[in-house]
């Protein structure tokens, strides 16, 4: 009993000591830390978008959008009213995942492709907004007829400049050192991830898989896809939204062009890769994809002196601009032929036939 | 007829383009009682089940539940009330979510009997942690009582034919249901299997006293657990009562019975 207990703890105990005490106690590198850092903010959207496209089964081309307004919202809480970090990234939680719940109000009548279109609008709109805020203001007037008079214009959003945002505060401390932000990006992930775990395991998790897996066999259980689909919407925004807030603060400064289309398409392949629907397919996603781009990172200086050389039509430039592109199209297509489900899944397939090798205890 | 049915169809047609699936349809289903339902493929049978269930609206005529908690009109009630009212049902291929566990397939029947919402769900402390519980070990009871306990962590995805028709009707018995219609249980499976569904209805029947509608093709095993007989063919119903009496209707034996004996 004992040894079986100890078996099960210690990949946790080593996880702790590796993810937790080293970083804390300084002992590793620090581009180490800024690169799980980086890989861990990213992984909480991805988490959220896994509960909406893996468990619901609905997709979403606005992500990154959804980060947007997450980054401002937060920035802009902190700037204009001094509020603490650890209640304007909430905050910008919550904001997202309303303004995700707007956009994912379309799932209610059209699916598939055609609901990607509509979400798609929100990449559109979001910077747009941002961009002009004055022109929401104009609208919000109109809209409740004279009543409400917004004063926001682009000193709000910084325009199309975008915005410095203050570090956070933690007992008087600012956290601007990469170990700080690694910790408590590591402290957010972990919460996430959690949360994630126990939606997924109990009556709402049930209620998604059902509506992603059979729609019409849900409704006859009493499961009302619409209300579902929209809360999948809605936590799929406010992860993104978290995730916002801890890149708005940690990199200082935000600019409304870092909130891409290909970013939300980034996601969405990172998702598919680290396997949808598998509660470790974000992180093994975003790892993989993030430990992509800082070798391809390395290695480009070398290709771009070899490559031209050996094909000659290649230009210097197109190795700067066409590698990266190249190896993730070739990576997902090579995942969705060759496993299609995703890097969870086959991990998962080699711990059943590992365990089917070694007799059981 | 009798005073207090459960439910009542009345008049119910159903069109599709120029395809008339149902037409004209009424009938009493009474409570404690296995209301079959036979006829010919194409008569009408599952678009009459989906019409209760609320997945097909019926162009014309209307649908009373009468619950313990009052009567009440479900021609256009959506299809998730229904199910919360205690209408619940068997596909005639079943419809079970590949991707959750058996276990998980039949917990997910108890979602109108569940209160947590997403924030308790979230945190999972405290009430929501207990109610999980309370309603995994109904679920583990459920699967007890068809015998599938041993495939509770299978994905329903993996499961055989049998297994999931079984698994679907777990999954309908979970929601407790004040009246439950089965479609075709047993097409498409052994001897053996059918032998062991028919014990699981007729124990539900004599067990639980939970009324039945029942779609099936086996006439002999139809005139044995039946109550009450409703035949229909081209949509339209041919005879309707006590299960002695339309085996011995000359319409039945020619749309049907006739057919059905090779
Ligand atoms: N969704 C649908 N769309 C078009 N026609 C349908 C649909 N469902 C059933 N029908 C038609 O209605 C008739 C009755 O079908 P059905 O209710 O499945 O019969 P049964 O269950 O008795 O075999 C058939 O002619 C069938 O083609
Ligand atoms: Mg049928």
């Amino acid at each position: 009993m004992s040894a079986q207990r100890l078996s099960e703890w210690w990949p946790l105990a080593l996880a702790f000591v590796g993810f937790v005490l080293l970083p804390a106690l300084d002992l590793l590198p620090t581009e180490l830390l800024r690169l799980l850092a980086s890989i861990g903010t990213t992984a909480i959207s991805v988490m959220g978008l896994n509960l909406l496209l893996g468990y619901t089964g609905q997709v979403s081309l606005g992500q990154a959008a959804f980060v947007m307004v997450g980054a401002y919202t937060s920035a802009i809480l902190a700037r204009e009213t001094g509020l603490s970090f650890w209640l304007s990234m909430p905050l910008a939680g919550l904001a997202a995942g309303l303004v995700g719940l707007l956009f994912g109000l379309p799932s209610l009548r059209v699916r598939g492709f055609y609901l990607a279109m509509a979400t798609l609008a929100a990449q559109f709109i979001i910077p747009w907004v941002i961009k002009a805020p004055e022109k929401l203001a104009t609208l919000v007037g109109w809209l409740t007829l004279g009543l409400v008079h917004p004063t926001w214009d682009s000193t709000l959003t910084g325009g199309a400049t975008g915005l410095q945002v203050p570090a956070p505060v933690l007992f008087g401390s600012t956290l601007d050192s990469t170990r700080a932000e690694y910790l408590t990006v590591l402290a957010v992930v972990v919460v996430a991830f959690l949360f994630q775990r126990n939606v997924v395991r109990t009556r709402t998790g049930r209620a998604l898989v059902a509506i992603r897996d059979n729609e019409r066999a849900a409704e006859v259980l009493g499961i009302h896809p619409y209300t579902y689909k929209l809360q999948a919407f809605f936590l799929c925004a406010l992860y993104a939204g978290i995730a916002g807030a801890l890149q708005a603060h940690f990199r200082r400064s935000i600019s409304p062009d870092a909130f891409t289309l290909a970013s939300s398409i980034e996601q969405l392949g990172m998702l598919v890769v680290g396997g949808a629907g598998y509660l470790a397919g974000p992180l093994f996603g975003v790892s993989l994809f993030r430990l992509m781009q800082d070798i391809i990172v390395r290695v480009t200086p070398t290709l771009r002196e070899i490559v031209p050389r050996l094909l000659p039509f290649v230009a210097q430039t197109d190795v700067d601009t066409s590698f990266r592109p190249l190896i993730f199209g070739l990576t997902l297509m090579l995942f969705l032929i060759y496993q299609p489900l995703g890097m969870a899944h086959g991990v998962r397939q080699l711990a059943a036939r590992w365990r089917a090798r070694v007799p059981s205890r | 007829m009798s005073p207090s049915p459960l439910l009542t169809v009345s008049n119910v047609s159903l069109m599709f383009g120029g395809v008339r699936a149902l037409n004209d349809v009424s009938l009493e289903v009474q409570p404690g009682e296995i209301t079959a339902l036979i006829g010919p493929n194409g008569a009408g049978k599952s678009s009459l089940l989906n019409c209760i269930s609320g997945l097909y609206r019926p162009t014309q005529g209307s649908i009373q539940f009468h619950s313990a908690r009052g009567s009440q009109e479900i021609t256009t009630t959506p299809t998730h009330q229904i199910a919360a009212l205690g209408i619940a049902r068997t596909f005639q291929t079943p419809a079970l979510y590949p991707g959750l566990s058996t276990l998980d397939n039949i917990l997910t029947a108890r979602h109108i009997h569940m209160r947590q919402g997403l924030l308790s769900g979230l945190l999972y402390v405290g009430p929501a942690r207990r109610e999980e519980e309370a309603h995994r070990a109904r679920a583990e009871e459920i699967l007890g009582f068809l015998d599938l306990k041993h495939l509770a962590n299978t994905p329903a995805g993996a499961l055989s034919y049998g297994h999931r028709k079984q698994v679907d009707l777990g999954r309908a018995l979970a929601l407790e249901p004040e009246l439950l219609l089965v479609d075709e249980p047993m097409a498409g499976l052994h001897q053996e299997e059918r032998e062991t569904l028919t014990r699981y209805l007729l124990e539900l029947h004599f067990g639980r006293k939970v009324p039945i509608i029942l779609v099936e093709h086996d006439i002999q095993l139809v005139m044995e657990i039946a109550d009450h007989v409703v035949v229909l063919d081209f949509g339209s119903k041919i005879a309707d009562g006590p299960a002695e009496e339309v085996q011995r209707d000359a319409a039945v034996i020619a749309a049907y019975l006739g057919e059905e004996t090779h």
